[in-house]
């Protein structure tokens, strides 16, 4: 389940907590150190909701921005992930609303943007990979997953994250489990396969 | 075993190393075409480039650049008692402009009921806002669900306890009674407001109407013991109208802080 979080989750549980204290006192190797553990899952998360590698690129950055701006507001001794997280989130929906605007004034009316793809079963058999399957769930839904999935984040550190209860948030993992479970229905019949 | 008991197991196996499916768990996933490639998404990597080196030296760079030191903002508990003391302070100056008056003739449950609803609704929002102030933190209650369930609640004890017929001057004194209401609640806001400017609100819209759900508590709770007033209709929908009405302020604010930040 973990195989893609080995560079935060497997560090002892003190250490982002560590870091992030010497980040806040302006120690130069544990930023560093924070940027290189924290960056490649956060990446990831954002990769999962955007269309193109470059896009991703650039929220990773702005992302990094906003988090040194409010390196202030982390209080030690909580989770790192989820305040990291709920940034990053929150850049992810600012970016999002800001493409929509400029899209709305660029775009003329005839020219749809293009569907996004949807999971279908391979034309070698194979059944599509996690990150086609996300890409038909709702918003908030694939957020939840995606934390919970790429980043190898608890259910608790998750609520944190997206300002909500854990109730909320299993049930949002529930629906998307039904989802993707009935997306995967669809690809095994059309394999023939129960 | 089923559907549902799989999702349950998934649930309490995020942010833990993998580990082989149950006994149980593994009769129902062969048997079930769906739940067993379900799992397998789940317990499988998913991939994803790595972070560009130049993009990595970037950001080091950016930060690197910009690092002094910080000094944390408070624990929660002090933004808690901060946000309960402006109220306090608010009902304190309220009462004494307005005098206490209702306690007289109310009876004890209709006194009672409104004062408990208020301190809870009060208490409830300041521990939100005071969560609200740091991103990542912890809601037993969503904060938006929160300002919705305060207000319908206190509305429903004033439906509840009060006689329900028309009073004289129905509108005018409602619209005196939710003028003061609303314009009392401004300085309690405004205290708020300035505690919280040192913190990020990464939902400003919720952020204000919770600000606002708080300082019209406070008013409201003037209002409550300075209105002779006590018909049903007139306190269920001016006196209740009150904490809807800055709510719904603050988050028209914050939506507006948010489209312009």
């Amino acid at each position: 389940m973990l195989v893609e979080t080995a560079d935060v989750s497997d560090q002892p549980g003190q250490a982002l907590e560590d870091l992030m204290a010497g980040y806040q006192a302006a120690d130069a190797s544990a930023a560093a150190e924070l940027i290189r553990q924290v960056s490649p899952p956060l990446f990831r998360y954002l990769s999962a909701h955007v269309e193109s590698r470059a896009l991703a690129e650039d929220l990773l950055q702005e992302c990094w921005l906003r988090i040194h701006r409010a390196r202030h507001t982390y209080r030690p001794g909580q989770p790192v992930l989820p305040w990291v997280y709920a940034i990053a989130r929150h850049t992810r929906v600012d970016g999002f609303r800001r493409r929509r605007r400029i899209e709305w004034h660029e775009v003329a009316v005839e020219q749809l943007p293009d569907p996004p793809v949807r999971a279908e079963a391979r034309r070698d058999g194979n059944l599509p990979a996690l990150a086609e399957m996300l890409r038909d769930l709702p918003d908030s839904q694939r957020d939840v997953i995606v934390m919970l999935k790429v980043s190898g984040m608890t259910l608790e550190e998750v609520a944190r994250a997206t300002g909500t209860t854990v109730g909320a948030v299993k049930q949002k993992a529930h629906r998307a489990y039904e989802k993707l479970r009935q997306k995967l229905g669809e690809v095994l019949a059309e394999r023939g396969e129960p | 075993m089923n559907c549902q008991d799989v999702d349950r197991i998934l649930d309490g196996r995020w942010g833990r190393p993998p580990e082989p499916a149950p006994a149980e768990a593994l009769v129902h996933l062969n048997g079930c075409g769906r739940c067993r490639e379900l799992w397998r998404l789940a317990e499988t990597g998913t991939g994803g480039a790595p972070v560009p080196a130049a993009v990595q030296a970037g950001i080091e760079q950016a930060v690197l650049g910009a690092l002094g030191p910080v000094r944390p903002l408070p624990e929660p508990r002090r933004f808690l008692l901060g946000f309960l003391g402006a109220c306090l302070l608010v009902l304190v100056a309220g009462l004494v402009f307005v005098g206490v008056r209702t306690p007289r003739v109310m009876s004890i449950a209709q006194f009672a009921g409104v004062s408990v609803v208020l301190a809870a609704g009060a208490a409830a929002a300041a521990v939100s806002l005071s969560r609200q102030a740091a991103p990542g933190a912890l809601h037993r209650i969503s904060p938006g669900v929160l300002v919705v369930l305060v207000v319908a609640s206190l509305a429903a004890v004033y439906a509840w306890l009060f006689p329900w017929r028309m009073s004289r001057n129905f509108w005018t004194w409602g619209f005196l009674c939710a003028t003061f209401g609303v314009l009392w609640a401004l300085p309690a806001a405004a205290l708020m407001y300035g505690m919280l400017r040192r913190t990020v609100l990464l939902a400003p819209n919720v952020a204000g109407a919770t600000i606002g759900l708080l300082a019209g508590l406070a008013s409201e709770g003037v209002v409550h013991c300075g209105c002779l007033n006590l018909t049903g209709p007139h306190v269920t929908l001016w006196h209740a109208g009150v904490p809807l009405t800055t709510s719904l302020l603050g988050f028209l604010i914050g939506v507006r802080a948010e489209r312009r930040a």
